[in-house]
């Protein structure tokens, strides 16, 4: 794998206005992606992990003002992130998105071919014969069985692991390089997740992919991807490549997040469960915003914000405690 | 000891709409079979969990067990009493003693009541305690379920979705139950909140003896609960055993990928196995023989022709696998009586 880097993104923040003030539900979060890397970018929900995607396609929503900064790059090429002209513009042709619930997102109207071939016909002004052409070989190559056929098909006659296949194949239409993929496999029974996971790695050995794989379940994580930030509050509270961060996390909320997770052999031990839940983001905290349910906390972490630096060497953790941490070795090994 | 409750042989068949041209000829003559013949029992104190994937029945069959769903053919037992049998006031009896937890907590509330007033709601309506001592009881059942009392006057958008499921089971328990059908209660909240209520669940089965039928596609949350395991394919039961042997040990091809389906921290794709091909077909037209086999990596002749393999009593439960049938030189290395 090449170092290049594909995707830069530094200090974005998405600002609100809300009933109850101006809040920060993505706070000075900064992401670089590399050729054909899988990110995951993992958090409870509310977290902001999802905001953090949509920002960077400009799809945030329209009924709330927000207002949204940051310096980015895609391809070497700086985007001004308030231009809703740029945005459009790599919209599709270098980033694309998939969510979470594909049939809310696919026009119940419309057989599937003309959903995948729409930004061919709109985009690159093909004509119809041909992006019906290209639409079936994208079906193909997303693994949808019997293309030609299917390709008539109207969303309701899909299963959901299709629909999700379709909504892949007309994120690829444009041929992007970087995929965010916000919670592709939640809504999947585990045997179609794998399906779905396993077709996202072999896009992107095929065709050099970059992903950015938002989830909330750190096994999946652990299977496909390179890196992963966890996200709490808005912010990146850790960073680093996968066995780094899973393997020694450095960060207390990565650490119970991991212990959280129900086992499938061990025996029935009582499971770790963090206790209350994220602070609102009107009412933060002084200091560190996870010091409420840290069983790690000390008294200074009150005054203190911890920010984010380097525990060794890329693996990064905002807490005043990372190296200790990261030193006691029992999550796993 | 007598077994709580007793399904025999259960079918429930929701009807098809046909076109004339068929219900002249008869074909097709049955409706969709959601739950296919099957029967279990469960004694009390003991906590039973379904798996598999959407559409295979374990909802539907979670339902019938309560009564919501009439059953086509076969018999829910409650008690040593048919669930069809009873009389009026019997089934308001019987509600009180058995009920149900929804999988999107906050859905499975009224937005417009707030959490006192929906656990009192169900203290009238089933006369659980005089009006003198709801006040009281309201509370006694929030601590139960670790709901803080302050939250007693909010309404279910204002509470997150963890509070929403507290409520949904301090209401379950509300009227006294012994029997809970649990349907997918944590796949809507974070792992961290699934862990509060995973150990909610658990702590609430020792200290009043709850008996549990707990639905999920998420085998690590029924691994962590439940004493025996139920495995369901297009609405039959495949494999059925303790907990522990199930999961350490699976008979059945389908229970084994499905197992080699969930991801694991600390592992990584190359540690995997393929995982299984395809989706399960639709129940409105089922496939020949073992209705498995299309997606099966150890189908051979028999499975495509020969009917459902009926399930076989093994040490440690059962498994209905045409590989286990007696006709069959065994399988190197299964313990297989």
């Amino acid at each position: 794998m090449s170092t290049d880097k594909l995707l830069s993104v530094h200090n974005l923040c998405v600002e609100l206005s809300t009933a109850q003030g101006r809040i920060r539900p993505v706070d000075d979060v900064s992401i670089d992606l590399r050729r054909g890397e899988v990110m995951g970018l993992v958090g409870e929900s509310g977290s902001g992990k999802s905001l953090t995607c949509r920002a960077l396609m400009g799809l945030l929503p329209g009924n709330v003002t927000s207002n949204v900064t940051a310096a980015l790059e895609v391809d070497g090429e700086h985007i001004d992130i308030s231009s809703t002209k740029a945005l459009r513009r790599i919209r599709g042709r270098e980033i694309a998105m998939i969510f979470q619930n594909p049939s809310s997102y696919l026009d119940p109207l419309m057989p599937v071919w003309r959903q995948i071939a729409e930004p061919l016909l709109s985009r690159e002004g093909l004509g119809r014969g041909e992006a019906r052409a290209q639409a079936v070989a994208l079906m193909r190559k997303v693994g949808i069985p019997d293309p030609p056929n299917n390709a008539r098909a109207y969303p309701h006659q899909l299963s959901g692991g299709m629909k999700q296949r379709v909504m892949i194949a007309a994120a690829l239409a444009c041929k992007p390089k970087v995929l965010i993929a916000d919670e592709p496999t939640t809504a999947l029974d585990v045997t179609v997740q794998m399906q779905i996971l396993r077709l996202l790695l072999d896009l992107r050995k095929e065709s050099g992919l970059s992903i950015i794989l938002v989830t909330h379940d750190l096994a999946v994580v652990s299977m496909v991807c390179d890196s992963v930030n966890v996200m709490y509050c808005g912010r990146i509270v850790e960073h680093g490549e996968r066995n780094d961060v899973l393997g020694t996390p450095a960060h207390p909320y990565t650490k119970a997040l991991l212990s959280s997770e129900p086992s499938l052999l061990g025996e029935g031990e009582e499971l770790k469960a963090i206790s209350g839940q994220l602070p609102p983001l009107n009412k933060l905290p002084s200091g560190c915003r996870y010091r409420s349910r840290c069983e790690f906390v000390l008294e200074r972490c009150a005054d203190q914000d911890p920010e984010l630096r380097a525990v060794h060497g890329a693996h990064l953790a905002a807490c005043l405690r990372c190296e200790e941490l990261a030193g006691r070795n029992e999550a796993l090994a | 000891m007598k077994p709580l409750l007793e399904v025999d042989h259960l079918v429930v068949e929701y009807p098809l709409q046909r076109g004339m041209a068929s219900w002249l000829q008869r074909k097709g003559a049955r409706g969709l079979l959601a739950v296919n013949g099957v029967s279990l029992s469960i004694p009390k104190g003991h906590a039973v969990g379904v798996v598999g994937e959407s559409g295979c029945g374990k909802s539907t069959l979670g339902r019938a067990m309560l009564g919501l769903e009439k059953a086509s053919e076969g018999t829910v037992g409650f008690d040593a009493k048919a669930l069809g049998r009873l009389s009026a006031g019997e089934l308001t009896a019987f509600r009180r003693r058995a009920q149900m937890i929804f999988q999107d907590p906050v859905g499975a509330l009224n937005p417009r009541l707030s959490v006192r007033q929906m656990l009192s709601e169900v203290i009238r309506v089933h006369r659980i305690r005089e009006r003198a001592d709801e006040e009281h009881y309201v509370k006694e059942l929030a601590a139960k379920v670790g709901l803080s009392e302050d939250l007693l006057d909010r309404k279910p958008r204002s509470l997150s979705g963890g509070q929403c499921q507290r409520v949904g089971i301090a209401r379950a328990l509300a009227t006294g139950a012994e029997f809970l059908v649990a349907d997918e209660p944590t796949s809507a909240l974070d792992v961290s909140v699934q862990a509060q209520i995973m150990n909610l669940f658990k702590r609430l089965k020792e200290e009043l003896d709850l008996t549990l039928l707990f639905i999920s596609h998420d085998l690590g949350v029924v691994r962590y609960l439940c004493d025996t395991v139920l495995v369901m394919y297009l609405g039959r039961i495949v494999e059925r055993g303790p907990a522990e042997r199930v999961f350490a040990d699976p008979k059945h091809p389908y229970t084994r990928a499905l197992m080699a389906s969930i991801p694991h921290v600390g592992e990584t794709t190359s540690d995997l196995p393929k995982p299984v091909k395809g989706e399960p077909p639709s129940p409105i037209n089922p496939p020949t023989g073992c209705p498995f086999h299309p997606r099966c990596d150890r189908a051979f002749e028999d499975c495509k022709r020969a009917p459902f393999p009926e399930e076989r009593v093994l040490e440690n439960g059962t498994v209905a696998c045409h590989l286990y049938s007696s006709q069959r030189p065994r399988p190197k290395g299964r313990g297989l009586r």
